[in-house]
This record gives structure tokens, C-alpha cells and sequence, in this order.
């Protein structure tokens, strides 16, 4: 917490402040663009489009089966993953007025994984084929209920970062443990390759599964946008406003706990997205937190759709996971962002 | 329905950080229409003592009133509707546009969902009128000096017209010009009717402003009453430990704090 957000973010350029309104439209835009693109691109790239074409003529049973079972339910994780990033990581970063924030800070998507990971290894997986979603809802939870018993009633942000940090570490240890007693290669790699995080082969049951927790956790996100604008002017004068901050802490919380264990649960570990798109968006809302939070949700969602796209597309053979394409593309994105910002503002 | 007018009560307050009494027995009344001016060394308490009377800090004993009800009783929206509170050296976390800052004074007037209405709106204006900062609307608040900043704090604070102001330090960095100005405008919120107290380091526009000082030392309440009762050479080197020199200039008190003792 020892770099402000006014030393990154401080602003003597004009706003470039467009109405949240066309922000998200554009992006919902964006977004169904690359939906219905992404409905048709295969595992294999673009070359199957004529396949499936194809396939449509000759068999459309079998097409409707890969649209449904397959395309679908891939286009919707990707769309709701990112956006549950994009709003937890918007949230946070106005929760604790640090724009460093993302949603892997409080270490619920590494317990969420390590919960993952747990089914894997005790090989429960095979018999169950939701119990890697649920082993990480059961992960996620866990974190979020140290959290809160660790951050106590006022959930200072420094407590609650650190609580984070610790929690982070013991699920690195942990999954770390399990790779070491991995039975075999076969499985150690089926791990590494889960935590990478993907959307390839997941199921409507995936979608049925994390869609409540996400959806829950989604309200729970957007009902803390005043008193985040709130926290502009710190805690006391938020208090003095009329607005609840305990509250407000627990519902960023659980809201997190909820959405990114479901998202985490059921794709693995995508990181960066959470970061840079609250980061990207900021200045075309004024800087505002309230007005942040719906873009980023869009933001997240076609950013995301846009990397899986991608996967798909560079693919061949060994499908690239999306977890490390958004790393791939997000961390030197990002460490540009702060050069320019440097460069504008010394 | 809001009160346009509200007194202030704490009786027998006691206020604890870590075992260490700050507050002792403080029973004072502040009441709507005289500006009040509240004064003491640095860790008298005045800072703990705003933040009781909002609810903002657990009290070992006593009790604190706003109107006729116990500031517990009041539900938080309507406390903050009805009294603003304007903490002392403020930070602003994001380099927001100043007007949207300022706008930021009117959440409690706010629906769950609605966004500002009219009502809102000329509030705002008015707020950013009194406190001289309209010009300033469209700037962004990390570019403000830090006196324009202070005025843009006391907009948003008066941006939701409270009946009950509390202001920590407004003047403290502002330019002489901006101190007097804002000093009239917290005696003009006085005039109309509001309960009005604030805390001050300058002794000459205490007793130049203010109707009634509240001194404070060591969490203690050692004197309460006109400024000419209150600025005495005995009470300052009490209070502060100077001694000062004290003239007047058009029946108003000049304070002057010379020497340490």
C-alpha cells in the first residue's frame, strides 16, 4: 500500500470522460462481435470454418451438438470469467483505494485452485466429473472464511492484504505439496495444465454450476458502488455519509469470494485481467469507482472472449491455456502502462 | 422533513484510545445559530470530540444528543442528512473531476438507484458558490492547490445543506484572503440558523468570528464562553503555554501568541 493511487493515476490531462453509457456499449459491441465469432472458431482454428459448415449441411445433429455442448457453453464462461475479473478487480481496487488491486490479492482464487487441485490428487475426479468445480467452491469458501475471521469486524485494507498474502502462500504451498506427491507424471502434468486455466472442454454442467454463485456474487459487487465513490474521501468522511462500512467491506468480500471461486473453480487461474482492466477503463470514467464497475464487468468479458479467441486461434496441436496467453500479453501491457504513466507524469 | 435547526448535546462524554482516557467528562451544548468555535493545543481532543458527537468513536461513558435523540437512535442516511462532518486534512484517493468530488456531498440525499435530480444540482451550485470554488468545477481535484482543495472539501460538505456542520481545521491552509472569506461563510451558515462548530488554530479569527469558544486541554473542557471570557492571558498560558498579546481593533480581540513559557 505504499504506492498511491494518485502517484500512478495523477491526472493533468483533460478527461477523456465519455458517459458510462456508450463506454459499455461499445464494448457490449465488441463483445457480440466476437461471441458469434467465437461460436464458430474450433479448437483447431479458423480452418474449420468451412468444416462446420459443412457439417451443418451434411449432419446438423452433430453440428447443434458442437454449438451446444461445446461452443456455447465455452463462449459463455469466457464472457462471464472476464467479467467477474473485470467487476471483482474494479471493486477491490476501489475498496482499497490502490489501484495494485486485483482479485487474486485476497487469495481466494489460489485456495479456490488448491481446492482444485485437492480433487485431482485424491483422485476423485474420475468418478465425479463436477468434482474439480466443487473441490474449488469448497477452497474458495474456506479462504473467504479466514478472511473475514482474520480481518475481524472492521476489515482494515492492510489486514486484510496481508491476510491475502498469507493465505496465497499456504495454497502455493499446498498445491506445491500435492505436485510432489503427484502418484504419477501423468497426473503432476494433469494439475500444472488445470491451473494454467482454459475454457476448452467445459460442459453446460460447468456453466449450471458456477452461474448462481457468479450471478450472487455479481449483486453483491455492484451494491458497494456508492460508498466506493464514497472512499474517495476516506474512511471517515464515508462513515459521516451515511453509509455502512462494514457492510460494504462484506459484500466486496463475499461478492468476491463468490464470483472468482465459481470462475476459478471451473476454468483455473487467469490472471491480469482483474488488473488491467479496472486500469484501462478508469480514465474514460473519470476516475469515478461507481462508474467503473459496469464497463469493467463489459470490459473483462470481451477481453477475456477476445483472449480465448485467440487461443483458438494460434492453436496447433497442444492448445495454449488462456491463463498463460493473458499473462503472456498482460504483464509487459502492463509494465508499458506504468512506463507511459511515468513518462506523462514524473 | 429535515430540521433546519438542531442542537448538539454531550453530557459526562468519556472517549478511551487504548486504555488512555482522551476525552474526560466533556458536557457542553452547541447550539443552532452562533458560530462556535472550538480551540485547544494540538491532542486536546478536538478531532475525538467531532468524531463523538457523529457516532464515529465508542464512548466509555456518557452520551451524546443530536435534536432530541441520542446519536445511536438516529439511522445513519438521517444523520448524515442532517449533520455534515469535514474531517480534518483530507486526502482525495482518485484524481476525480472537482464537481463530481463536490457531488459526492449529496449521497445521502440519494435513492439506492435514483441519480441527482434538480434539488441535488442547485445544492451543489449553491455549495460551490458559497465555498468560491465554481470556477474551479471542471478542474481535477490532484491539481488543486492545497488551499483551493480545502474550499472544494468544504463544498462537498455543504453540499448536502446540513442543519449541523462540524468542520476540523477548514482554514488551516487556506491564504488570508480565502481564511476570512470562508470564516463568513461558516458565520453566515450560523445566521441562518444551523449549529455551526469549527475547529480553529488562528486565536484572532476565533475571537473575531466566533460567538462562542470551547477550549479544550489534555481531553479536558477548560473554558467555555464568549471570546473575551475565553482569550485570556491566564488561559493561554494554560491552554497553549504562550503568553500573547492581546489588543483590540474595533471592539474585536487581536490575539497574538508571542513567546513560549
Amino acid at each position: 500500500m505504499t504506492i498511491s493511487s494518485s502517484a500512478i493515476n495523477a491526472g493533468t490531462k483533460p478527461y477523456c470522460d465519455i458517459s458510462p453509457r456508450v463506454l459499455c456499449g461499445v464494448l457490449t459491441a465488441l463483445a457480440l462481435v466476437l461471441g458469434s465469432f467465437s461460436l464458430v472458431v474450433g479448437r483447431s482454428g479458423l480452418t474449420n470454418v468451412p468444416g462446420l459448415l459443412q457439417i451443418f449441411a451434411s449432419d446438423p445433429e452433430t453440428a447443434w451438438l458442437i454449438l451446444t455442448e461445446i461452443r456455447i457453453p465455452r463462449t459463455i464462461l469466457a464472457l462471464t470469467v472476464g467479467a467477474t475479473l473485470g467487476l471483482s478487480g474494479a471493486v477491490l481496487q476501489g475498496l482499497l483505494r490502490n489501484p495494485l488491486a486485483e482479485p487474486g490479492l485476497l487469495g481466494v482464487s489460489s485456495s479456490a485452485a488448491l481446492g482444485s487441485v485437492a480433487v485431482f490428487y485424491f483422485g476423485i475426479s474420475g468418478g465425479f466429473s463436477l468434482g474439480v468445480p466443487v473441490g474449488g467452491m469448497a477452497g474458495a469458501l474456506l479462504a473467504t472464511v479466514i478472511l473475514l475471521l482474520l480481518g475481524g469486524r472492521h476489515q482494515e485494507p492492510l489486514t486484510l492484504i496481508l491476510a491475502g498474502v498469507a493465505i496465497n502462500a499456504l495454497s502455493a504451498a499446498l498445491t506445491s505439496l500435492a505436485l510432489n506427491f503427484a502418484p504419477s507424471p501423468y497426473a503432476a502434468l494433469e494439475i500444472v495444465f488445470w491451473i494454467l486455466g482454459s475454457f476448452a472442454d467445459r460442459s453446460q454442467d460447468h456453466v449450471i454450476l458456477a452461474m448462481p454463485a457468479m450471478i450472487l456474487g455479481w449483486l453483491l459487487l455492484l451494491s458497494t458502488a456508492r460508498s466506493l465513490d464514497a472512499l474517495t474521501l476516506g474512511e471517515d468522511t464515508t462513515m459521516s455519509l451515511g453509509i455502512n462500512l462494514t457492510s460494504t467491506k462484506l459484500r466486496a468480500i463475499v461478492g468476491t469470494a463468490l464470483a472468482v471461486g465459481a470462475a476459478v473453480a471451473v476454468t483455473g487461474v487467469v490472471s491480469f485481467v482483474g488488473l488491467v482492466v479496472p486500469h484501462l477503463l478508469r480514465p474514460w470514467v473519470g476516475y469515478q469507482p461507481s462508474r467503473l464497475l459496469l464497463p469493467s464487468a463489459i470490459g473483462g468479458a470481451t477481453l477475456m472472449l477476445a483472449a480465448d479467441v485467440l487461443v483458438r486461434l494460434l492453436s496447433t496441436g497442444v492448445e495454449l491455456k488462456v491463463g498463460v496467453v493473458t499473462a503472456l500479453i498482460g504483464a509487459p501491457f502492463f509494465l508499458h502502462l506504468l512506463y507511459v504513466l511515468r513518462r506523462n507524469h514524473p | 422533513m429535515i430540521d433546519s435547526s438542531l442542537a448538539v448535546t454531550s453530557k459526562n462524554l468519556r472517549v478511551n484510545f487504548n486504555d488512555v482516557s482522551v476525552l474526560t467528562d466533556i458536557s457542553v451544548q452547541f447550539l443552532p445559530g452562533k458560530l462556535i468555535g472550538l480551540i485547544g493545543p494540538n491532542g486536546a481532543g478536538k478531532t475525538t470530540l467531532l468524531r463523538s458527537l457523529i457516532g464515529l468513536v465508542s464512548l466509555v461513558e456518557g452520551s451524546v444528543s443530536i435534536g432530541n435523540k441520542d446519536v445511536q437512535a438516529w439511522s445513519k442516511a438521517s444523520l448524515a442528512r442532517h449533520v455534515s462532518y469535514l474531517a480534518q486534512g483530507q486526502r482525495v484517493h482518485w484524481p476525480l473531476q472537482v464537481e463530481r468530488l463536490i457531488a459526492l456531498g449529496r449521497l445521502p440525499h440519494l435513492g439506492p438507484w435514483s441519480q441527482h435530480g434538480c434539488e441535488d444540482r442547485s445544492a451543489i451550485s449553491d455549495a460551490m458558490s458559497f465555498a468560491d470554488v465554481t470556477s474551479l468545477a471542471q478542474r481535477t481535484v490532484t491539481t488543486l492547490s492545497v488551499g483551493e482543495l480545502g474550499r472544494v472539501l468544504l463544498a462537498r460538505a455543504l453540499a448536502s445543506d446540513p442543519a449541523v456542520l462540524l468542520a476540523d481545521e477548514p482554514v488551516g491552509s487556506l491564504d488570508p484572503g480565502h481564511a476570512l472569506q470562508v470564516m463568513r461563510v461558516f458565520q453566515d451558515l450560523a445566521k441562518s440558523g444551523r449549529t455551526v462548530v469549527v475547529v480553529l488554530h488562528d486565536l484572532t479569527l476565533a475571537a473575531r468570528f466566533c460567538d462562542r469558544l470551547v477550549l479544550l486541554k489534555g481531553g479536558r473542557l477548560i473554558g467555555d464562553g464568549r471570546p473575551k471570557e475565553i482569550l485570556t492571558p491566564r488561559n493561554l498560558s494554560l491552554a497553549y503555554g504562550v503568553t500573547a498579546t492581546i489588543n483590540e481593533k474595533d471592539e474585536q480581540l487581536m490575539v497574538v501568541p508571542w513567546e513560549p513559557i
